[in-house]
Formats: C-alpha cells, sequence, structure tokens
C-alpha cells in the first residue's frame, strides 16, 4: 500500500530535520499545512512562514534556502494567499548560476507573474543569457518562460534569439524555439515574415515533436499575416499532405501510439493547418481532396483518439472548397457521431452539425429526429447545443410537430433547462404562427407549463395579440380559464388569464364565440369572480398581478352588476393594503363601484384593441436598446422637430417624460404606447392651445385611446361589445354636476391634485406677486430666481412682466454648466398646462461650456390664461451630451417652489393620500400620478382619464419607461 | 474548506469513501494501469467512482474584467490548465492567456461550481464565458482545459490523458499525494509537454526521458523530494 511507505518515509524525514536548520522544508510545511483543522489555522501556519520567508528575504542571505523559499511561496500562491513580495526572488534566481535554482525561478516566474507585470522588464536580460547559454536544459527553461509569458516588448527584443535557437542542432530546443516563436507572433505579428522561411523548413523534419511545433508555428503565421498565408500555401502543402499520408500509414510505432493510432496529435494538427490553408482557395483544397478522403475513410471509429481525428478531418472538409463527395462522406460521419452512445462524442456532432447548417441545410434536417432526442438528453451542455441547433432547423413545414415536442417535453424539463427552453419555443411560435388561434393555443400551453419563465414581452405580445383577434376572444377567454383551474401557480398565466376574465368576463360566461372545436363549459358569474379573487388572494407578494386582480374585478363589477357588492368587498379589503399602488387602487375603485355607478359601464368598457404593430415596433426597439444598452441612446437633434407651440419636439418616449411627474407612474405611458403617443400627448398637455381636440369632443384620430375613452358615448368600434356597455348619451347629463363639483373643489386647492398641484396653489403666485411688487417699473429689469439646480447644471429664470398685460411674462432662462466638461446638444424644452400659453425662442447656442465659464441663454413667453386664479407651472426638462453620453434631466417648475422640493415631489404622495382618506375618499379618483395639474382638464375628463389608465394597467409594464439617460 | 482532509477515492471501487482523515490518508491512484487506454477510462467505464451530483450549467454574462480585449485577435488553443480535487482545493494552475490574481481567484471559483456539480455520464465539456472547459476526472482530481469555442475538444481529452500517462509513469501510479508534495515536479512534466498553450512532445518516452535528463539535485528515490 501506498500508505505504508508514505508513513514510513515521512517520519524518516522527519527524523533527519536538523533542529538547528532554519525555517521548516517544503515538505514540512504542506504537511503542517493540510494538518490544520480549520481555515484559522491553515491562515495562521501561512502567515508565520511569509513572515519566515520575508524576513530571509530582506535580510538578503540566505544563498542555499532562497530556491526551497519560492517553492514554499508557490504552493501558498496555489492556496490563494498574496505572494507578491517574492516576485523579486524569482528574478535573483533565474540570475542565479545554479540550474536548480535557475529551474525553480523560472517556475516561479510563470507563476506568479503574469506578461502585464512592470517587474517582468527586468527578467529581459537574464533571459537573453539565458539562451546564450551552452547547457541545452538552461536554453530550454529560458524559452520555455518566453513562450509562457512574454510580452510584447520582451517578444521584440529576443525574437532574434529565437530565431537563431530554432536552428539549432538540438531537437529539444528546435521545438521549444517554434513554440517560443508561436507566442512571439501572437503578440507582435509584424514578426510573421522572419519566421515563416524557418517554418517550413522545419516540416521537412523527421521528429514528431518538432514537427507538430513547425504546424502549430505554421498555423498561426497564418493567422498573423496575409503574406505568410501565401507563402505557407505555395510552400508547405506538399510537404503537409506528405506528413499526413506518413503518420497515417506508419505501421505501428509504440512511442507515437494512443489506441491503434499513430501520433492523433500530429493528425489533427495538420488537418487544422490545412484548413487554415484550404480555406477559401480552391487550388490547396483540391491538392488535400484525396487525403482527407482517406483520413476520413480509414480511421476506424471507435475511439477518442480516432474520434478527434475524424472531428477535426470533418471540420477540415467543411471549412475548405471540398467536393461534394467528400462533403457527404462529412455528414455521413457526423450522423454516425450522433447515434454514438458517448455523450462527448454526440456532443461534438451537435456542434459541428450547427456549423454544418449553412453549408448543407437537408442533411442536417434528416437527423432532425435524432436531434430532437438530444434536447432531453440528461447533459445539460448536450440539451443546450441541441436546443440551439432545433432552433436553426425549424421552418414553416415543420414547426407545428416540433413545437409539440418541444412543449411536451417543457412538463418534464428540469426547472434550469426550463427558461432557456421556454424562451427558445416562445420565439420559434412567434416567429412561425401562421394562424392566430395556432399561436393563442401554443402560448397557452406554454403560459400552463411553465409560467413563471415567460418573459413579460412575450405574454405582452399574446395579450396584444388576443386584443386584436376579435373571433378568437371568447375561445381565448374560456381556454385561459381552464388552464387557470388546472395549473394554478403559473405567473404570466394567472396574469394573462385575470386580464382576459377583466376584458372578456361576459365571453368566459355567456360561450359567446364558440369555435366548432371547443366543447362548452359552464361559468357561472361568480365563478368568475371566484378565480378572479383566488388570483388575489393566492399572490400576495406579486403586485404587478395583484394589480391586475384589481382592475379585472373593477371591470367585472360593470359586466356581472349582480355580482357588483361582492367586488366591492373584495376590493375594499386592499384599502388597508401596505403597498401604496393597491391601496391606491382599491380606494379609487370602491369609490368608483360605489358612487360612480352611473358612468361605471362606461368607465369600464372593453379595452380597445391594442395597435399591433406599434408594440411589434416598441418591443423590437427595447430589444434592440437592450442589447445595445452601452451604446448612447440616439441623439435628439436640436430644433429638429419643431412644434408650432415652440416646444422641441423629440421622438416620444423623452414627451412622454415630460409629462408624468414621478418616476413611479407608469399609468401614462402604456397608454402613450398602445395608441398614438403623440396625440394623446399632445392632447393631454393641451400645449399651446394650438391642438383643437379638447376633452370630451371625438377625436378623428380613431387609435387613439384617450379619446375615446374620454369621449362619452363613441364607443370604440368594437365588436360584439354588449349592450350594457354602450353607455347611453344621456349619462353626459348626469355626470356634469359632480364634475363641476370636482372642479370647483381643485379651484379652491383641497382636492388630492394636491399630491402635486395644492402646494403650488397654497404657495403664493410668485409672479402675480410680482407684478403688483415691482408695478411695472424697469422694463427691462428681469427679476431672477433659480428654477433649477444640481450639483450639475443650474439654471437661472429671469422673469420680466409686460405692462398692461399682466398675464404675459417673458422669461429669460441662464443655463449654466457647473461641471468640467462642456455639454454639447444642449436642448431644453418646456411643456405647461394648458390654460397656459407657451412660445420658445431660439437659444443662444446649444453648448454649455464647462466650470460656469459662460452660459446659454432662451427667452421664452408665457401666458397665463387664468391669470390671478392659477399660478404659473411648468415642467421643464434639458437633455445634453457630456462627452458623447446623453443626459437629460427634468423639473417641475413652480415658482416660489424650490428647485429641491419639487424635485422630491414623489415623497408627497403619502401626505396626500392621508389627505385624501380625511376628505372622505371622495372626489379624486382622477388624480392617481399625473401630478401635474391641467387646468383646463375637467374633473370629469380626471376620472375618466385614471379610469383609461387603469385599464390600460395590463400592458403597463411593457411600456417600459424609457428614460434615456435620466438622472 | 476548513478540513484539509483527503478524501480517498479508489478507482474503480463502488463506493467513494468520503472519508475526513487527516493527512495520514492515501491517495486514490489516477490510473488504475498507467497503459490503459482512453475508451477504457471513458466515463462510462468508471460509473462507480463519480460521486452523484446536480448537473448544472450557469450561464454567468461575463463581467467586463474577465472580457479581455485584445485576446480575441491572438486566440490561444489553451487558455489555462487546472488541477481541482474534489474538494475544490487548487492543485495546479497554469495560465497562458493573462489573466490578473483577482480574475484567476475568480475562474477557479466558478470552474470548481460548475465543474465539481456536473454528475456523471456527463460529457466532459462545459460551457463558460464563451469558451470550453474541457475536464476529465481522474479519481480525486478534476484535471480542467479551457479552449476556444471552436477548438477541438475530443483532442483535449487526448492531451488531458497524455498528461496524466505520463505523471503516472514518473510517479508510479501517481496519486493526488504525489501532485500535493511534488507539485513543482508536476509542473515541470507539464512544461515539458505544453508551451504557450501549444502541444510540445506527442511521445511520452520523450517526456520522460527529456524530465529524467535533466540535472536535478534531489535524487527522489534516495531523498525523497525536499529542498536542502
Amino acid at each position: 500500500m501506498d500508505t505504508v511507505e508514505k508513513i514510513v518515509e515521512d517520519f524518516a524525514s522527519d527524523i533527519a530535520m536538523s533542529p538547528f536548520s532554519s525555517g521548516t522544508r517544503l515538505r514540512d510545511m504542506i504537511r503542517a499545512i493540510r494538518a490544520c483543522k480549520t481555515a484559522a489555522e491553515e491562515r495562521a501556519v501561512v502567515r508565520r512562514e511569509c513572515a519566515e520567508i520575508r524576513a530571509a528575504i530582506s535580510e538578503g542571505g540566505g544563498e542555499g534556502i532562497r530556491h526551497r523559499n519560492m517553492a514554499k511561496l508557490m504552493f501558498i500562491h496555489m492556496l490563494g494567499y498574496p505572494t507578491h513580495f517574492g516576485q523579486m526572488e524569482c528574478l535573483k534566481l533565474i540570475a542565479a548560476a545554479g540550474y536548480p535554482e535557475k529551474r525553480v525561478g523560472y517556475l516561479g516566474l510563470m507563476l506568479l507573474l503574469d506578461e502585464r507585470q512592470e517587474v517582468l522588464m527586468l527578467v529581459t536580460n537574464s533571459l537573453k543569457q539565458d539562451l546564450n547559454h551552452s547547457n541545452q536544459f538552461i536554453v530550454g527553461l529560458a524559452l520555455c518562460a518566453l513562450g509562457n509569458i512574454c510580452s510584447a516588448e520582451m517578444a521584440r527584443d529576443l525574437s532574434p534569439e529565437v530565431e537563431r535557437l530554432m536552428r539549432s542542432r538540438e531537437v529539444n530546443t528546435k521545438k521549444k524555439a517554434a513554440l517560443c516563436s508561436v507566442r512571439i507572433v501572437r503578440k507582435v505579428p509584424d514578426l510573421a515574415e522572419n519566421f515563416m522561411g524557418l517554418a517550413s523548413s522545419l516540416l521537412k523534419e523527421k521528429h514528431h515533436g518538432i514537427l507538430i511545433s513547425a504546424v502549430q508555428l505554421c498555423t498561426e503565421l497564418c493567422k498573423a499575416s496575409k503574406d505568410a498565408l501565401e507563402y505557407l500555401r505555395k510552400n508547405c502543402i506538399d510537404g503537409l499532405v506528405r506528413i499526413l499520408r506518413d503518420v497515417s500509414n506508419s505501421s505501428y510505432a509504440p512511442e507515437y501510439d494512443v489506441a491503434g493510432i499513430s501520433d492523433p496529435f500530429l493528425h489533427i494538427r495538420v488537418l487544422k493547418l490545412m484548413h487554415i490553408l484550404g480555406q477559401g482557395d480552391a487550388d490547396c483544397s483540391e491538392y488535400m481532396n484525396d487525403i482527407l478522403a482517406q483520413v476520413a475513410t480509414k480511421t476506424e471509429s471507435n475511439k477518442n483518439a480516432a474520434n478527434a481525428i475524424l472531428y477535426e478531418c470533418v471540420q477540415t472538409i467543411m471549412g475548405i472548397e471540398a467536393t461534394s463527395g467528400l462533403r457527404v462522406l462529412a455528414i455521413n460521419i457526423l450522423g454516425r457521431f450522433l447515434s454514438n452512445r458517448d455523450n462527448n462524442i454526440r456532443y461534438v456532432a451537435l456542434n459541428m452539425l450547427m456549423r454544418a447548417i449553412t453549408v448543407d441545410t437537408q442533411a442536417v434536417q434528416r437527423h432532425r429526429t435524432t436531434i430532437l432526442e438530444c434536447v432531453k438528453d440528461a447533459d445539460a451542455s448536450i440539451r443546450k447545443r441541441a436546443l440551439g441547433l432545433v432552433f436553426l432547423l425549424v421552418n414553416d413545414t415543420n414547426v407545428k410537430p416540433l413545437t409539440k415536442e418541444l412543449i411536451d417535453y417543457l412538463d418534464l424539463a428540469d426547472p434550469d433547462f426550463k427558461e432557456d427552453l421556454t424562451a427558445k419555443i416562445c420565439s420559434i411560435v412567434e416567429r412561425f404562427s401562421q394562424e392566430k388561434l395556432w399561436y393563442i393555443d401554443q402560448m397557452i400551453k406554454v403560459l400552463s407549463l411553465a409560467g413563471n419563465h415567460v418573459k413579460d414581452d412575450v405574454w405582452h405580445a399574446l395579450v396584444v395579440v388576443i386584443s386584436n383577434a376579435s373571433e378568437l376572444q371568447g375561445y381565448s377567454v374560456r381556454s385561459l380559464y381552464r388552464s387557470l383551474q388546472a395549473f394554478v401557480d403559473q405567473g404570466s398565466l394567472i396574469r394573462v388569464a385575470v386580464w382576459c376574465i377583466g376584458e372578456y368576463g361576459e365571453m368566459l360566461v355567456n360561450n359567446v364565440g364558440m369555435l366548432q372545436l371547443e366543447e362548452p363549459i359552464t361559468v357561472t358569474e361568480s365563478d368568475a369572480v371566484d378565480a378572479v379573487q383566488l388570483a388575489l388572494n393566492r399572490y400576495s407578494t406579486d403586485v404587478t398581478t395583484r394589480a391586475m386582480c384589481l382592475v379585472a374585478l373593477l371591470k367585472l363589477s360593470s359586466r356581472f352588476p349582480s355580482t357588483s357588492e361582492r367586488i366591492k368587498q373584495i376590493v375594499s379589503k386592499n384599502k388597508e393594503n401596505i403597498v401604496l399602488e393597491l391601496q391606491q387602487r382599491s380606494i379609487e375603485f370602491s369609490s368608483i363601484i360605489q358612487r360612480h355607478q352611473s358612468i361605471r359601464p362606461s368607465l369600464l368598457e372593453r379595452m380597445p384593441a391594442l395597435d399591433e404593430a406599434s408594440y411589434l415596433v416598441k418591443r423590437a426597439s427595447t430589444a434592440q436598446a437592450t442589447l445595445a444598452a452601452d451604446k448612447p441612446a440616439p441623439t435628439v437633434s436640436p430644433g429638429g422637430l419643431k412644434l408650432p407651440n415652440g416646444v422641441a419636439k423629440p421622438p416620444t418616449s423623452p414627451l412622454a417624460d415630460l409629462l408624468d411627474l414621478s418616476s413611479d407612474a407608469p399609468v401614462i405611458t402604456p397608454a402613450s404606447t398602445t395608441a398614438a403617443p403623440n396625440d394623446f400627448l399632445q392632447d393631454l398637455l393641451g400645449i399651446g392651445g394650438i391642438n383643437s381636440s379638447t376633452a370630451g369632443a371625438p377625436s378623428s384620430a380613431s387609435t387613439d385611446i384617450l379619446i375615446d375613452l374620454l369621449s362619452i358615448g363613441s364607443s370604440p368600434s368594437q365588436n360584439g361589445a354588449p349592450a350594457a356597455d354602450l353607455s347611453p348619451p344621456a349619462q353626459l347629463g348626469a355626470v356634469v354636476p359632480e364634475a363641476t363639483d370636482l372642479l370647483s373643489s381643485l379651484s379652491s386647492s383641497t382636492s388630492v391634485s394636491g399630491t402635486k398641484s395644492a402646494p403650488a396653489v397654497q404657495d403664493m403666485d410668485l409672479l402675480d406677486g410680482l407684478t403688483s411688487n415691482t408695478s411695472v417699473s424697469g422694463h427691462d429689469n428681469y427679476l431672477s430666481i433659480t428654477a433649477f439646480q444640481s450639483a450639475t447644471l443650474k439654471i437661472n429664470f429671469g422673469f420680466k412682466k409686460q405692462p398692461g398685460k399682466p398675464q404675459e411674462t417673458t422669461i429669460l432662462a441662464t443655463f449654466t454648466n457647473l461641471t468640467s466638461s462642456s455639454y454639447t446638444d444642449f436642448v431644453f424644452q418646456a411643456a405647461v398646462p394648458k390654460f397656459i400659453q407657451l412660445r420658445l425662442d431660439p437659444a443662444s447656442g446649444n453648448i454649455v461650456p464647462a466650470s460656469g465659464d459662460g452660459s446659454v441663454t432662451q427667452g421664452f413667453n408665457v401666458t397665463n390664461n387664468q391669470h390671478g386664479q392659477k399660478p404659473l407651472a411648468m415642467r421643464i426638462r434639458m437633455s445634453y451630451k457630456v462627452n458623447d453620453w446623453n443626459k437629460a434631466k427634468s423639473a417641475i417648475f413652480l415658482p416660489g417652489y424650490s428647485a429641491d422640493r419639487t424635485r422630491s415631489l414623489n415623497t408627497h404622495i403619502p401626505k396626500a393620500i392621508d389627505r385624501v382618506r380625511r376628505r372622505g375618499e371622495d372626489r379624486h379618483i382622477g388624480e392617481r400620478r399625473q401630478g401635474e395639474e391641467r387646468g383646463a382638464a375637467t374633473a370629469e375628463s380626471e376620472e375618466r382619464r385614471a379610469a383609461a389608465a387603469a385599464a390600460t394597467e395590463s400592458v403597463e409594464r411593457r411600456a417600459g419607461r424609457t428614460m434615456t439617460g435620466e438622472e | 474548506m476548513a478540513k484539509l482532509a483527503v478524501v480517498a477515492t479508489f478507482l474503480l471501487a463502488a463506493v467513494v469513501a468520503a472519508a475526513t482523515i487527516p493527512s495520514s490518508a492515501n491517495g486514490g491512484r489516477l490510473l488504475e494501469e498507467s497503459a490503459v487506454d482512453v475508451a477504457a477510462l471513458a466515463p462510462t467505464g468508471l460509473d462507480g467512482v463519480f460521486a452523484g451530483g446536480l448537473s448544472e450549467e450557469v450561464a454567468a454574462p461575463a463581467p467586463a474584467e474577465l472580457d479581455r480585449e485584445g485576446d480575441l485577435a491572438n486566440k490561444v488553443p489553451i487558455n489555462f490548465v487546472l488541477l481541482i480535487s474534489r474538494q475544490g482545493k487548487v492543485r495546479l494552475t497554469k495560465w497562458y492567456s493573462p489573466y490578473t490574481q483577482k480574475e484567476r481567484t475568480k475562474v477557479i471559483r466558478e470552474l470548481s461550481g460548475l465543474i465539481l456539480t456536473r454528475g456523471p455520464k456527463l460529457c466532459n465539456f462545459v460551457e463558460w464565458r464563451g469558451y470550453k472547459v474541457v475536464y476529465r476526472r481522474y479519481a480525486s482530481l478534476y484535471f480542467c482545459m479551457c479552449i476556444d469555442a471552436e477548438d477541438n475538444e475530443l483532442e483535449v481529452l487526448e492531451i488531458i490523458h497524455h498528461f496524466v500517462e505520463i505523471l503516472d509513469r514518473y510517479f508510479g501510479s501517481v496519486c493526488e499525494l504525489d501532485l500535493i508534495f511534488n507539485f513543482h515536479k508536476a509542473y515541470y512534466i507539464l512544461d515539458e509537454i505544453l508551451i504557450a498553450g501549444e502541444l510540445q512532445e506527442s511521445s511520452k518516452k520523450n517526456v520522460a526521458r527529456l524530465i529524467a535528463a535533466q540535472p536535478d539535485d534531489d535524487n527522489e528515490k534516495l531523498r525523497p523530494i525536499d529542498f536542502e
């Protein structure tokens, strides 16, 4: 037994240890470390050893034990402790005369240092001396070290020595020098030409070590330089073919034999080089055809070594301009690999087929069933490869059976793999779906089996498709309901199902739009509510799902008036919820159910069909954005798109930013993405009053969800909307009193709009005060205040009133850059409530110089149509580039309200909620988080807007408010 | 982690004795017979040796620090060689591409998590950060080599076996303990097989001859592995 021997050996060496020798021997140190029972003990031992080694280093003596210390350090290094203090010792050892010292020194050099360390430069001289040493082993050490860690500088300095050594008579030196030059060429490709002649002459040698090294050098030369590639194509293709023929025909040679094959390493390396030489060169390829065919047919594939050769041979055949017969041969070899029982072989076969698919798709298709089996393999590496390959194999004809197979397997797949598999299935289904029914069916299956792994954009897409497929909505909601009963814990299934039940609840109950293949199901109104309630209770942690449940319940309360009371109770339970979002929703929703029954049906109409095209665009762009996450966002060209009212109009997303004030307000943005965003925003903001569409008036832009929803009675032209959803025009009258009520409350600054606007109202109207205080004396006197200040940017507003026109104010904005780098492409934008008109003048420039060294000014003119009643309010946004990085800042400007207070508006929300509670929870449904007071917007439209916002909730996450560069 | 225990794992033994006996335990021999061919050593033949484990592949996104710029241009056939014990202890590391110390630690930690948890009978390749790590287990030691995604994995398995056979020939039925106490020897041998991540010598006999020919002040037959 080894054990006994070792113990005896250890014991003997223990006795031999001299008590007077300073420090322990390497072996003892290793043993001491291994004897440690805890990490702390180990650290203590290592610390002690390191201290001793350090002491020995600083004493400078200990010539005899230096290499021992180095060996110890290397061991300590392997354990993961810092050993940088030993680096200089390596150099000393290398400079020593003795071979053992040098050997340890070079080993330490390779282990403790890497090419990026400065210390390495110091060793160049020693290396040069050793390369010229008379002892071939010392030369070998230097070559090895140089080959493993040399940097570009060293490569340049020492390349002549290495070149000379390649002509050496010593076999050992020759092959090491050849490999060393591989590294040199890799580091400094310019040197390739110096080596090409030598490399091709080495190919004439007999010794396999030299041949292997030379072939590898040639390969590297081809990669490094085009000239070398051409040179080698001309000069060594004969030699290579000869080498390959010799080695593959050679009789049994025990020295090189691996599993009955003579030197598979040389085989493979020659094949690799042939691959490179033959690529894109028909003549070379022609020359190689025969020998490749010979290797491919003669090699027997029952051993790993043989398979390795075959594999390389197939790679070469696929890479070069081979004849079609040869290609067929190669694909057949892969087919044989694929049916091999060995996982390694199957893995490489899949890998290779993936590359072969571009060459010959049909041939790969033949192995489809086998590949599909590999998707179900126990081995994660194989599964991953196979799935990737299946993904490439899918086409219009085989998509249905393949998807079925994959979905069937989804149930059995282990959790780690599910995510990958789900993503691929979804992608296939989306890419190849020819009919919507099939798509919806497959997606529901995927959601049922792996709902927790489905990405958000995928189920969002499903919702969009369902909302557009009017004839399938009934079928979808029933299928989803069935799945919901069977699979209770699949997150995104629940979301989609709840959304559909909310939207198409009556189709579920009444079996509307039955398809022929469908079996009718009996679902009562209360069953539907049960399902949503169950989801609501089950998902106590997921806010989105719960919020969607609340919206669905609200909608059901209108679809099924009989359940209204029950729904009210369920919703009320959440009034106390700790999550603000849910609390707010339930308060608002109960209020809708309780107090606003007259408008409820019209409020809770079915969502209009979501715009598929714009969703796809949106999705593609977000996908792109995530792909190119670190690329700067596209620049907004200043003044490129000017609206008549002077507000520069960047692409839609910044506009959306302009509008919503609080950072957690996704309510508005979904609508803006599903509908035509610009119309919607302009309408909401009513900027400058240019846009003629006022709230409540039907707009010609029929895609505009909000306008649709706002216009009473103009039910979206949606199919199968039950009569209950159509609101009779008579209701209009019923609403008005409430609306005016709300409006009055607004102006008396008590409503919830206080979330944002109340503070402003309470604050003194600075501008109005201004007129009275300064009494129009100095015409050109600007009264200046700081409108915005952050660590990087400061904005001053200077105000001037025109005499006799108190409602008109001229403002001169001055932008000062507080950082040390200048801002380019600076654009200032402003948005105002409807009762204010805004006219922006051109800015003095679009570059704000660094460190406050000059500034940009821009004048603009505001007219407050409700002067004396309402204060000036404005949302401003600055976008600019710093060193080509896009930045944007936005703020709300309320005169008399300091910048930092405006910036932290979000924190006011809880207070506002309290206020809401005190006020008996009425009259505030509208002001969710819009925050911005829009004077002309009536309370009624506020209310409707909130409802619309709530209705679009289901797709809100997808909107993914693109806050590009927002700080 | 705390205990530096040796796990005695015998090749072809049905039971893996995960004994935590301090250093007195012997290391399992890496090769049962030095002349076994590769097919016999393929995982299928070693059922008993492999401890059951979860097969999982962590698709970690490559952080910036491991995406080494400039190296894509000059690909190294073998980026690094790692020997890890079943307990995750590093027994040998050789880096042919520049990795900083920090990166090295990170790589080792990630790969041990990836490889040591793989079950038996799975293929010997793990995809990792756009590279492939070819590993093979010999008794209690995992020999890992990191190669480019397009390289020949099967050949790397042969190189690993080539290395192990030479070690076996040199130490005489090599076991993990040999490689712990004589780690420097293992490095010397590796340096005779690979330079710059390229294969240097395909003949085991030549390597053995070269190693034996090098003047060495300690002759292990008489004075076991020592630096005095």
